[in-house]
């Protein structure tokens, strides 16, 4: 179809490399900067599938919903719900709806 | 020359394949005679993660489910084998029990989340493994939290498992013991049923195979392997707490299969000797790099890291990839064209094993 099919990849790794910079930009100022802030990353994982796979609005609301619960949890639940509060959303959330929130259901083709 | 049916079936293709495994298994045998106890210390290591990795290669390599959540598997099968043999439940019978609790979590963990696929079940099953790291920190009553538990050497009636090389063949025994097993769940209908879901489920579905119940089976399985893998684990290291099973180890595992060659099971069992083998391998010829080289700190990491890329990069299929197509060189010797090999893989996509 004429798409050059590199250029589109190492465009969509330029632009997911530089929303990562600019989440870690923000990050900085908030937290320590430290070799193990790769671990933030792990985060980013359940938000992004919370909300939907290819849907923009479902990656905000899946950050969303991440970050809240686990600030809710850190300050109301006791010790050690902060870390795991939002995966059992996630997992919750996941076995009612497998395409996460805004996902379209793919169809499948054989 | 194939004449029966029965013939695709059986546990040994040709019978001189048996006659290799055997010397294999003799040579296996008689490798603590001539290596040091720290090289075999490392052997046990090696039959340690292949289990484990053999279990995830049922689910992942086999059934197509990926799981990024299997050190809590290996984490449970730890505890549970831990917590018996300490209130005094002879080894041999912690030992299973330690992969039926870990089979159990795993159809309890597997069944809902069954109609996942790709991503999302990884991160699912990342999640279950994180929950699972948080319980054993908190049940301090049970697991001690992060204090850690300690561990007495195995013994099956009089025979304590104390030195390195009891250990090893002890360890030996049980990876052969798990890999008959996978190869016989491979090659029953229940072994093809999974080659057939993880091929394509639509497929599969409409052939009659029941997804959920094959799943549940891979699923179990595959945390019975993993399991089992964990109690030697913690036999082996005496000391358990936590901090050893985290998302890393989940992320060894996966890369060990990947790296060995999905969807075989010799995969499994080369990727645990690359993983165990090549920072030995990279430590010993650092004394034949450059001084400045050699001063640099984290060099050791970052060579691993690029020869993990290196591998994957030039063999997408694995080192049995590799081993397949060496194999494949040499008995075809005069006439191997670099494209054959590929056509040869497309004609038997099903039956890589």
């Amino acid at each position: 179809m004429g798409i050059s099919v590199t250029r589109v990849f190492s465009l969509t790794w330029t632009i997911a490399a530089a929303l990562g910079g600019i989440g870690g930009i923000l990050l900085a100022p908030i937290t320590f900067v430290h070799m193990n802030m790769g671990f933030i990353g792990l985060k980013a994982f359940p938000a992004a599938v919370l909300g939907g796979l290819g849907s923009l609005p479902g990656a905000i609301v899946g950050g969303l919903i991440i970050g809240v619960t686990e600030s809710l949890a850190g300050f109301y639940l006791p010790e050690g719900w902060k870390d795991i509060a939002a995966w059992i959303i996630l997992i919750g959330v996941l076995v009612i709806r497998p395409q996460g929130l805004f996902g379209i259901q793919e169809k499948k083709k054989v | 020359m194939k004449t029966d049916y029965y013939q695709d079936i059986r546990l040994f293709k040709y019978r001189t394949t048996f006659f290799w495994y055997l010397a294999l298994f003799i040579g296996c045998i008689m490798l603590p005679l001539v290596l040091d106890e720290y090289l075999v210390s490392q052997l046990t290591f090696i039959c340690m993660y292949a289990v484990a990795a053999l279990g995830l290669m049922m689910l992942t390599g086999y059934t197509g489910q990926v799981s990024m959540g299997h050190a809590a598997f290996f984490a449970i099968g730890s505890y549970t084998s831990a917590i018996l043999t300490s209130k005094g439940v002879p080894f041999l019978l912690a030992l299973p029990a330690a992969g039926v609790l870990a089979a159990l979590v795993g159809v309890v963990i597997g069944r809902p989340i069954l109609h996942l696929t790709g991503l999302y079940l990884a991160i699912a099953t990342m999640g279950f493994a994180f929950i699972v790291d948080e319980i054993l920190v908190r049940w301090e009553s049970l697991t001690r939290g992060n204090m850690g538990f300690y561990v007495d050497p195995p013994s099956i009636g009089p025979l304590i498992f104390d030195t390195e090389i009891r250990y090893y063949y002890l360890t030996l025994v049980v990876l052969i013991l798990t890999l008959f097993a996978a190869r016989n769940i491979l090659r029953s209908p229940t072994g093809k049923a999974m080659i057939a879901i993880r091929d394509s489920e639509v497929a599969a579905e409409s052939m009659g195979i029941n997804l959920a119940k094959f799943k549940t089976i891979a699923f179990a399985v595959s945390a019975f392997f993993t399991g089992i893998a964990g109690s030697l684990y913690a036999h082996k290291l005496f000391f358990i707490n936590p901090e050893s099973y985290t998302i890393f180890l989940s992320i060894e595992l996966l890369a060990m299969i990947i790296i060995g060659g999905l969807g075989s099971l010799h995969g499994a069992v080369f990727g645990a000797a690359f993983f165990i083998f090549l920072p030995q391998i990279i430590i010993m010829t650092k004394d034949y790099m450059p001084t400045y080289l050699q001063n640099q700190t984290g060099l050791e990491p970052a060579l691993f890291g690029l020869l993990i890329v290196l591998v994957m990069l030039f063999e997408p299929m694995g080192i049995y990839g590799r081993w397949l197509k060496t194999r494949f060189y040499f008995e075809m010797f005069p006439l191997y064209k670099k494209d054959s090999f590929k056509r040869e893989k497309k004609y038997q996509k099903a039956e890589r094993h």
